[in-house]
C-alpha cells in the first residue's frame, strides 16, 4: 500500500471514528438536556436582557465550595484594585506575617473591596445544626446559602427537577449530601445543603426558607449555629468582602505561596468554615481555629478580624501551616500601610505579569486613572494574547495562531458595561498594514480606532486597536483601512457576537501560504452543497 | 423572511417569545454539544450556549429574521468557545497562583462518552481554534463547506484548508497516521484528500 492510500485510510478510520464520537456526543448532550430541569427560558432571558454581561456559571451545590472559591479567586487576583494604594487610617488593623516558611517575602497585596465584587459574589450563609449535641457541628448540618441577584442557568444544576413552593429547583444527593437549590421571583439563589440529613428534611427547610420562615421548617432540635459572610464559609472562599489579601512566595510560584486573607468579622464568621465536613479544630493565639484542606481559618480577637491562610500547591504542610499563623502579628501603627504601597499590584488592572505590556489606555478619569486597558501578552506555547481591562474585570483572548497576523480579529470586553455611559470595550489585531478601524453602525456617526504597534513582544507583527462603543450598537460594519485610505478589510459585526475574525485572509497550507481560493479541497465537504447562502449574519 | 417581519411588525414585541422560545428549545441541545466539543467542559458549554441564545435573544429582530438564525447561534458559540478557552487558561494559570481550585466550575457530572470518543474530542480541542470549530461542524453536524464557511463568516477556501489540516492533525494525535503517509500527505495535501474523496 502506497503512503497516499495509508493516509486515504487513516482518514477514513478518522472519519468513522469522528462520526461514532459525534453520534456518542449528541446522545450523551440529549440525555442530558433531558434530564435538566426545563429552562424558563421567558423569565431567564428577560432577567439577563437587562442585567450586566458578567460571567455566568451554573450554580451547584455539590461543588459550591470549590465554584464559588474559584469565582472569588479569580475576583481578587483580577477585579479587584486598590485605587489610592493605601488603608484609610480607620480601616482595622491586620496581622503581619513575622516568620514565613521557606525564606518566602511577600510577593503581592491588595486592598479588597466589596463594592468591586459582583453580586454574585455577595452571599450570606447560615449553618443550622443540633444544639442538643456536645458539638453541635458533628451532628446534621443545614447550610444555606442566599444570594441577591444571582442569575442562574438552570441547566447547570444536577441532580432531579424539584418545585419548592412553586419555586423551581433541583435536588441532587449524588455527593452524599442532599443539596437543593431554587430561584424565586427575584433572582435570588437560596440552597439548603444537608449533611446527614433526609431529603424529606431538607425539602421542609426549603419549604419555610422560601415562605420566610427557615427557622421554623427546621427539623426540631436544631437551631442555628452561625450566619454570617460566605466569605468565612468556603476555604479561601472570600466572596464579597472588605479586607486585605496578602501572598507570600519565592522567587517562582511554581514552588507553592503562602495566600492570607484578612477581613472584619467576628467568631461566629470564623467557625462558618466547619460547614464543610471535613474541617477540624485547631487552635491559633489560643483562639479556636479551624483546619480543612491545606486552609487555617480563625477569629482574631484583639483586632477584630477573621483570617484565613491558605498553602497554595501543597508545598507548606499542616504543622508549617500552623506554626506560620502562630507567628502572625498585629502590624505595629502604619506598617499595614507600608507594606500595602510596597507591594500593592502596579497600575489599576493589577500588576503585569513577565510576557506582558500595556499597549494602549484610555483617557485618565476624575481619578486620574484610565477607564481601560489592553495589554499585550506572549503566551508561550499558547501564542499571543490580548487583555482588555477595565473597572469590571478583564477579557482575554488570543489573536493569534492559525488565522496568521492576515485578518482582523475584533472581541468585546465582557465585563466593561460597567463603564460609564452604557460602552463595551472593544478590543482587536488588525493586518500589519492597516493603520485605522473604523465601526459604522446604522444611523450613528462612524467610530474611529486608531491602531497602536505592539512594542517589546518578539514576533507581535500585528497593529492593535481599542476602544468603547455604545453597548446597544447593534449590527454594524467594521472596515479596516490601510494609510493610502484603501480598505482592506470589512465584515459585519455586532457587540452581541462577541469575537469575530475576518474572511479575507490568506490561509497557511503545509508551510505555504496559499490563498484561500486555492485552499486544498476536501472529501465529503462539497462547496456546492452551500444550505445558508443568503444567510446574511448567520 | 418577509412575512415573519411584518408580523412581528404588526404585533410588536409580543410574538417574540414564542418564536424566540422555540427556536431555542430547538436548538438547545445542539449548541452545548457544539460547545462542548470545543470546551470539554459540560459547565462552560451550558453557559456558552446559554449566553449564545441570550444574544439571540438581544438581536431577535434581525437574528429571528434570518434564513437559519442557528447558523448565527453558532457562529456565537464558536467565538465564545474560543475566548473561553484562552480566558480557561489564563483563569488556570491564576487560581494555581492562589491554590487548591484549578477546577472550580467543572462542578456538574461532565458529559459521560466512551473513551475512544472522549480521546477524539480532547483531540480537537488541542487543535487551533478555527481548526476546531471547522472540524467539529463536520462531525458534530455533518455541515458542508458553505455551511460551515457562513457559521463561521469566512471564505469556503479557508474552512477547506483548516479542515483538511485539522484532520491531519487528528489522524496524526490519535495514532492513525505513520511518519510516512504524513509526509506524503503533508506534501501534496490536494492527493490525498482527492484519494480520500474517492473512496468515499
Amino acid at each position: 500500500m502506497t503512503d497516499a492510500e495509508n493516509a486515504s485510510t487513516a482518514l477514513d478510520q478518522l472519519d468513522a471514528r469522528g462520526r461514532q464520537a459525534a453520534a456518542s456526543l449528541r446522545s450523551a448532550v440529549d440525555d442530558l438536556m433531558a434530564d435538566a430541569p426545563p429552562i424558563p427560558l421567558d423569565s431567564v432571558v428577560v432577567d439577563l436582557r437587562d442585567a450586566p454581561r458578567r460571567r455566568r456559571r451554573g450554580w451547584l451545590v455539590a461543588a459550591a465550595v470549590l465554584l464559588v472559591a474559584g469565582l472569588a479567586t479569580a475576583v481578587l487576583l483580577r477585579q479587584t484594585h486598590d485605587e489610592e494604594g493605601t488603608i484609610a487610617d480607620d480601616n482595622p488593623t491586620y496581622l503581619v506575617a513575622r516568620s514565613v516558611p521557606n525564606g518566602w517575602d511577600l510577593v503581592e497585596v491588595r486592598v479588597l473591596r466589596a463594592e468591586d465584587f459582583p453580586p454574585v459574589m455577595d452571599v450570606t450563609t447560615s449553618v443550622y445544626g443540633d444544639t442538643g449535641r456536645d458539638d453541635p457541628w458533628s451532628g446534621p448540618l443545614l447550610t444555606v446559602y442566599e444570594s441577591e441577584g444571582v442569575l442562574v442557568d438552570q441547566a447547570g444544576a444536577g441532580g432531579e427537577p424539584i418545585e419548592v413552593a412553586g419555586h423551581p429547583g433541583t435536588i441532587d444527593e449524588s455527593s452524599g449530601t442532599v443539596d437543593l437549590r431554587m430561584v424565586t421571583e427575584d433572582s435570588t439563589v437560596m440552597i439548603a445543603a444537608g449533611d446527614g440529613m433526609d431529603r424529606a428534611a431538607v425539602i421542609a427547610a426549603a419549604e419555610g426558607l422560601a415562605g420566610g420562615d427557615l427557622a421554623g421548617a427546621v427539623p426540631q432540635g436544631m437551631e442555628l449555629l452561625a450566619r454570617g459572610p460566605g466569605s468565612a464559609a468556603v476555604p479561601f472562599g472570600s466572596f464579597a468582602l472588605d479586607g486585605l489579601s496578602m501572598l507570600y512566595g519565592g522567587s517562582s510560584s511554581d514552588e507553592g505561596q503562602l495566600g492570607v486573607l484578612q477581613r472584619a468579622g467576628d467568631a461566629d464568621d470564623a467557625e462558618l468554615l466547619r460547614a464543610s465536613p471535613l474541617t477540624e479544630v485547631t487552635e491559633v493565639h489560643g483562639q479556636p481555629a479551624y483546619s480543612v484542606d491545606g486552609t487555617l481559618q480563625w477569629y482574631e480577637p484583639s483586632i477584630g478580624v477573621v483570617v484565613t491562610v491558605l498553602s497554595v500547591g501543597g508545598v507548606v504542610d499542616d504543622a508549617q501551616l500552623l506554626a506560620f499563623a502562630d507567628g502572625m502579628e498585629p502590624g505595629r501603627p502604619g506598617e499595614v500601610d507600608e507594606i500595602v504601597k510596597a507591594h500593592s499590584a502596579s497600575g489599576p488592572f493589577g500588576r503585569l505579569e513577565p510576557g506582558e505590556v500595556v499597549v494602549v489606555e484610555g483617557e485618565p478619569g476624575a481619578d486620574g486613572e484610565p477607564d481601560w486597558q489592553l495589554v499585550a501578552s506572549d503566551d508561550g506555547d499558547e501564542g499571543f494574547g490580548l487583555t482588555f481591562a477595565d473597572g469590571g474585570g478583564s477579557t482575554g483572548v488570543g489573536v493569534s495562531g492559525d488565522e496568521g497576523w492576515g485578518s482582523l480579529s475584533i472581541d468585546v470586553a465582557n465585563h466593561s458595561e460597567a463603564i460609564e455611559g452604557g460602552r463595551v470595550g472593544v478590543f482587536g489585531a488588525v493586518a500589519p498594514e492597516a493603520v485605522e478601524v473604523v465601526i459604522e453602525a446604522p444611523g450613528r456617526e462612524p467610530i474611529r480606532f486608531e491602531v497602536h504597534q505592539v512594542e517589546g513582544i518578539e514576533g507581535w507583527d500585528a497593529p492593535v486597536f481599542a476602544g468603547l462603543v455604545p453597548v446597544d450598537l447593534g449590527q454594524a460594519d467594521v472596515a479596516v483601512r490601510a494609510a493610502d485610505g484603501t480598505e482592506i478589510e470589512r465584515m459585519s459585526w455586532s457587540p452581541d457576537e462577541g469575537s469575530s475574525q475576518g474572511s479575507t485572509t490568506a490561509t497557511v497550507v503545509d508551510g505555504g501560504s496559499v490563498s484561500s481560493d486555492e485552499a486544498v479541497e476536501v472529501d465529503g465537504m462539497s462547496s456546492d452543497s452551500a444550505e445558508a447562502s443568503g444567510n446574511s449574519g448567520g | 423572511v418577509d412575512g415573519v417581519r411584518a408580523t412581528r411588525e404588526t404585533d410588536g414585541p409580543d410574538t417574540r417569545p414564542a418564536e424566540f422560545e422555540e427556536f431555542a428549545r430547538h436548538e438547545r441541545s445542539a449548541l452545548v454539544a457544539f460547545a462542548w466539543s470545543l470546551t470539554g467542559s459540560r459547565g462552560a458549554a451550558e453557559e456558552i450556549a446559554q449566553e449564545a441564545l441570550v444574544a439571540a435573544w438581544r438581536s431577535w429582530d434581525a437574528v429571528g429574521g434570518y434564513d437559519k438564525p442557528g447558523a448565527w447561534a453558532r457562529r456565537v458559540v464558536a467565538n465564545r468557545a474560543s475566548s473561553h478557552r484562552r480566558s480557561a487558561g489564563r483563569e488556570s494559570r491564576a487560581m494555581e497562583r492562589l491554590g487548591g481550585a484549578a477546577g472550580a466550575g467543572s462542578g456538574a457530572a461532565d458529559v459521560a462518552l466512551p473513551d475512544a470518543d472522549d480521546e477524539l474530542w480532547a483531540a480537537v480541542r488541542l487543535l487551533p481554534d478555527r481548526q476546531a470549530q471547522v472540524v467539529s461542524l463536520y462531525y458534530l453536524e455533518d455541515r458542508s463547506v458553505a455551511e460551515t464557511a457562513a457559521i463561521l463568516d469566512c471564505a469556503e477556501g479557508t474552512v477547506k484548508a483548516h479542515l483538511h489540516k485539522a484532520r491531519l492533525a487528528l489522524a496524526r494525535s490519535l495514532g492513525l497516521l505513520g511518519a510516512s503517509a504524513e509526509t506524503a500527505t503533508a506534501a501534496t495535501p490536494a492527493t490525498a484528500t482527492e484519494t480520500a474523496e474517492d473512496d468515499r
